[in-house]
């Protein structure tokens, strides 16, 4: 039977459904017996959609026209 | 006598059991061919006849195995002979010169040369069978190994060792029945005429997994063959395999079309398949090795036997025994250096900013600029530094793109400036920020694991959840960092984002793990139920 540490090493591959068949039978198989695992594997899954959510967010507008003044700016002051 | 003799050294134990205890549980390597039983066999004898000691010992082969899986970046069995060499009392240290190696192998002459490369040769067929086994991408070896392959640097090419006199079909049987499949006998097996034990069990390989292997047909063994082969740019067994084709009737344009790399519209819709299945076992940026049906295993192994014969073919420097197809190869080489390129959603704007063409280069930097500043700033924490950063990318970039070769998508060449400005600014800023781990698993242990509430995205307004992430990644130590970033938030794939990040995907995705395993850790500080409601 797989252990806790074994269903860890896999748990980034199985929560982005990397993992080969095989694997991911017994990565599950080891969720339907292990509670800790259960919660270990829904928190990271919750963790990785906020993070995603949070992260990505837009460039503030008057950073994004200054950034792309000063690099064409840039850009032009050398000669090619 | 090869089957009295084999089934004496082998007594009554299952292949498996033999390979087991020749590298200590392996198990689940060789599992999955269990479907091909006398592939299995073959493996399982040519591992004994390899290992056992001969006129290079079994603990000098053992090095020459770490090295030359080392060399091929497989983690997995680089961590197995490791382990193996810590058992007989070998030091981390010279494991590690060894695994960062120099010469698979050094100073080894007259008949032990040949033993060394016959070993080299069993460990690319065994690299070949994990990595379509996936065992391979699951390998996790300690961090003082990792880091050993991972600063590898290119092996010399040893000289091939002196050719013993070739023996003839009629002085050894299993030369005879080689003549009597293929017709003659391929050179790489006469070159080894020195070693005849090792040899033996590779002709006994060569029959169970290319020959008359299991499932495949063999018009298909011999595309497989020769696909993995041009995929590796073996001028040997493309060689080979190309006449062996030619000969069963497959006209000779479909056979160059697979060298050239030219397609597969030739072929038929299964055949296409396990030919590109065949490619991707011979090209470790591929991920095309996720299929498990017996044909695919059959596959494998037969890419596998055909990675043994190239490797041995390539140290012993042998000529093919046709007409050699540079010119096919040579195409094969160009497109693939130009094939990511031509898929690259930015390619027509990088030629059009190639040739000076300003509002080009403006739209690169329109479409790129979000995800570069995005990953500045969570790398230093930093608006300003995020800033100086981003214009520092852009102008390197714009510098660079006359040497950018299309080998990547031009967004991983960007991000791979972008991430290595970030890691500079936050070195000069913490000089203790090391980029090395010795981390084990074991401090990845959770800590926290009860249920969450509900809904955590409700108990934090939208700019209060961002600083909490924010500073959530902040904490990180920046190799962890940067994985979470350019795959959880930039959305990158493994491969891109192991790309971008010049590390090989098992690395990458060991960060990544423990990158998510500290966010959550710290998330859970925020959003756990508590012990009390979560426990059963």
């Amino acid at each position: 039977m797989f252990s806790c540490d074994e269903f860890r090493r896999g748990l980034s591959d199985l929560v982005d459904d990397e993992a080969a068949r095989s694997l991911r039978e017994r990565l599950e198989r080891h969720l339907a017996e292990c509670r800790t695992c259960g919660v270990l594997y829904d928190t990271t899954r919750r963790t990785i959609r906020i993070v995603t959510d949070a992260g990505n967010w837009e460039v503030p507008e008057d950073v994004s026209a200054r950034l792309v003044s000063k690099i064409l700016g840039a850009m032009k002051s050398r000669p090619d | 006598m090869a089957d009295a003799a084999r089934r004496e050294r082998s007594g009554k134990s299952s292949p498996l059991d033999v390979l087991d205890e020749a590298f200590g549980g392996v198990a689940p390597v060789f599992a999955v061919y269990e479907s091909l039983p006398r592939a299995l066999e073959a493996v399982a004898r040519l591992v004994a006849a390899v290992l056992e000691d001969g006129a290079l010992l079994r603990e000098r082969k053992e090095e020459v195995l770490l090295a030359a899986a080392a060399a091929r970046g497989n983690l997995y069995w680089t961590d197995v002979h490791a382990r193996a060499l810590l058992a007989r009392g070998r030091s981390r240290e010279e494991i590690a010169a060894w695994a960062r190696g120099v010469s698979v192998r050094p100073g080894v002459a007259g008949p032990a040369a040949m033993e060394a490369v016959q070993a080299a040769g069993l460990s690319a067929l065994l690299c070949v069978l994990a990595d379509a086994s996936s065992v391979s991408a699951e390998a996790n070896p300690q961090e003082w190994l990792r880091e050993a392959v991972e600063s590898r640097v290119e092996r010399e090419t040893a000289p091939p060792p002196p050719a013993s006199d070739p023996l003839s079909p009629e002085d050894f049987a299993p030369f005879r029945e080689l003549q009597a499949s293929l017709g003659f006998v391929p050179r790489v097996f006469r070159a080894q005429s020195g070693s005849l034990r090792i040899l033996d069990a590779e002709i006994d390989a060569a029959r169970s997994l290319w020959l008359d292997g299991e499932t495949l047909t063999p018009i298909r063994r011999e595309l497989v063959l020769l696909a993995a082969a041009a995929a590796r740019f073996d001028l040997y067994s493309s060689a080979l395999h190309s006449e062996r084709l030619k000969g069963m009737g497959v006209p000779e344009t479909t056979v160059e079309d697979v060298v050239a790399g030219r397609g597969t519209g030739d072929l038929s819709a299964g055949d296409a398949a396990l030919v590109r299945l065949a490619e991707g076992l011979s090209d470790s940026t591929s991920t095309e090795r996720r299929r498990r049906d017996a044909e695919a295993l059959a596959t494998a192994a037969a890419v596998a036997f055909g990675a043994l014969l190239g490797s041995i073919a390539a140290e012993l420097a042998l000529r093919p025994d046709f007409r050699a197809q540079k010119a096919l190869l040579e195409e094969r080489r160009a497109s693939r250096r130009g094939e990511p390129a031509s898929e690259d959603p930015d390619a027509a704007l990088v030629g059009a900013a190639r040739t000076g063409d300003a509002s080009a280069f403006e739209e690169l930097l329109m479409r790129h600029q979000g995800r570069v500043y995005r990953t500045l700033a969570g790398l230093t924490g930093d608006p300003a530094e995020a800033e100086d950063g981003c214009q520092a990318v852009f102008l390197r970039a714009f510098r660079g793109l006359a040497d950018f070769a299309g080998a990547a998508r031009f967004s991983t060449w960007l991000m791979r400036i972008a991430i290595r400005e970030g890691i500079d600014r936050v070195r000069r800023r913490h000089p203790t920020e090391s980029l090395d781990e010795r981390a084990t698993d074991e401090d990845f242990r959770p800590a926290l694991v009860d249920p969450w509430v509900e809904d955590p995205e409700r108990m934090y307004a939208r700019e209060e959840m961002r600083r909490l992430v924010r500073e959530a990644l902040g904490r990180l130590p920046v190799r962890y960092r940067a994985a979470v970033m350019l795959r959880d938030i930039e959305q990158l794939s493994t491969a891109e984002a192991a790309a971008a990040l010049e590390l090989p995907v098992p690395t990458l995705k060991t960060r990544l793990l423990r990158g998510r395993l500290l966010l959550r850790e710290t998330l859970s500080a925020h959003f756990s139920q508590g012990p009390e409601d979560g426990r059963v």
